[in-house]
Formats: structure tokens, sequence, C-alpha cells
């Protein structure tokens, strides 16, 4: 694999989505091309922050919790409803 | 647990007051321990905790209404993300008439990675400038790109969905998925540019 074609293909690589043989010819060439290998922990790095910044956890707030499922017990009840 | 069905029949089997029954055990089983990370879903979505509140309400009573058609075994995850991307894009942005575009010269393949180059940073080092930006700044950035290529890109990297989930969340095909992503992240890397070189991170 040349540089071209690792470039091409870097971010499918790095997304976990490259079949072998395509796989393996990629580790060969990133463990061998400074370049290339830089380039790819660049995309790394920068995905690592911006998941990150961006996936900040936030707990559902309780009342939430309890308004769905009042609703969908009501959707329940309403099923059953009188006439059937 | 949600009501038990049962007790007097009237015009419904009771084969099919079992089937009801066992599909809500699996529901409050399957999809309720799964409120918490859709809310952090959609919270990003529509980055305002009164709205994340109603796309959520509204993602499970669609979920709860469907579930007879989702397949035991398969991805309840993707699944949910489906419903809540769709809800989404039905109540948020059903008059949203912008191009849902970027340019060309906003996807330039190595645009930051150069400037961040040119500053004269190691090159393992690069990106790390990043990391000085408040997380607002970054999620401003991302929530600035076309929804397409933002749903690709929060599906992906934030999410942690592959192509193949991706694909069936947004009911594209995957070199559709591909194209937005890989578009969707130059042009995130671009707009991240800008931002920093507005607080004056990078000159």
């Amino acid at each position: 694999m040349d540089c071209e074609q690792a470039l091409l293909e870097l971010e499918a690589y790095l997304d976990g989505e490259l079949a072998e043989p395509g796989r393996a010819e990629m580790e060969r060439h990133l463990l061998g091309c400074a370049s290339c290998f830089g380039r790819s922990e660049f995309r790394v790095r920068v995905r690592e922050i911006v998941r990150r910044k961006c996936g900040v956890e936030a707990d559902v707030p309780e009342k939430v919790v309890v308004r769905i499922r009042r609703l969908i017990t009501a959707e329940i009840e309403s099923e059953e409803g009188p006439s059937g | 647990m949600f009501p038990h069905r049962g007790g007097i029949l009237t015009g419904v089997s009771e084969r099919q007051v079992v089937d009801q029954q066992r599909l809500d055990e699996r529901f409050e089983r399957e999809a309720i321990p799964l409120l918490s990370e859709l809310y952090g879903g959609a919270l990003r979505l529509t980055r305002n905790p009164t709205d994340a509140e109603d796309l959520l309400q509204e993602t499970f009573l669609r979920a709860y209404r469907g579930f007879a058609s989702f397949k035991e075994g398969t991805n309840l995850r993707a699944w949910l993300y489906r419903i809540l991307t769709n809800a989404f894009i039905n109540i948020y942005r059903k008059r949203q008439r912008e191009p849902q575009t970027v340019s060309d010269s906003d996807v330039e393949e190595w645009y930051l990675y150069d400037k961040l180059g040119a500053e004269g940073a190691e090159a393992s080092a690069e990106a790390q400038v990043l990391d000085s930006l408040p997380d607002e700044d970054v999620q401003e950035a991302l929530a600035s790109l076309p929804d397409q290529f933002r749903l690709a890109v929060l599906l992906a990297d934030v999410e942690g969905f592959s192509y193949k989930e991706i694909a069936e969340i947004l009911d594209v095909p995957i070199g559709t998925v591909m194209s937005r992503l890989h578009r969707g992240r130059r042009a995130l890397e671009r707009r991240l540019w800008d931002v920093m070189r507005d607080r004056g991170l990078v000159t």
C-alpha cells in the first residue's frame, strides 16, 4: 500500500470499517511511514477530543422518566378500554 | 412495571392479550433502561433540556406504539436512535429549508492538519490545541453544520455507531453515510480552526 492509497482509506480504517486484507496492509504501511502515521494520529486525536467535548453525559431527570412511564401506562389502559 | 392486562376479554383473543403483555414486559425490560442514554442523544440533537425532554417523550411513545415491529434480538439502541432522529427532523426541522450542503472549499482534506502544522507544533501534539477550546465551542461548531452532515458526525463520532447502523438510522445507503461523514468531519475541522483563530489560540 502506498501513501496515496493509505490516505484514501485512512478514514474507513480508523472507523474500524476497512476489511482485510486492506486492514493489515494499512497497519503495515502506518508502521513504516512516519508521515501517514502522523496524520492518522492527528485524526484519532481530533475525534477523541470531539467525542469528549460533545458527548457530555447528562442524567435524564426523574420527573421525565415518571411522565413517560405514566403516558405509556395510559396507552396500555386505553387499549384495554371499556369497549375492548 | 406497567399494568397487566387480563381479566375481562371483550373482542380480543386471549392470545393477543398475552402477546401484548409479553411485548409490554419486553419494552420495560429492554427499552426503558435506555431512557438515560437516549436523553443524552436528545440533548445533543436539540441542545436544550426542555426540547430534549419533549423529544425523548415523543421517541418513547412512538417506540412503544411501534414495538411490535421491532425484531427481537436486533439492535434496539440503533432502532431507538432511528425513531429519535426521525422525530427530531419531523418536529424541529420541518420548516427548515436551509441549504443542506457544505462547499468544497470547506472540506479540504488536510486543512486543519496543515494549518496546525504551520503553527510549528510537534506532529503528535498538533491536535492538542483543540483541547484548550471550551466544550461549548466544539458543540457549537458541530451544531453549525447542516443537519445531514451534523447527524452523520454525531452518530459516528459521539454516539459510536457503525456505518451500517448509521445507514439504518438515517435510512440512506452506506456510501451516502461515508460521504456525509467525510464531508461533515472535514467541515467541522474547518470550523474548529475558525473558532480557534477567533479565540486567539492560533494565528
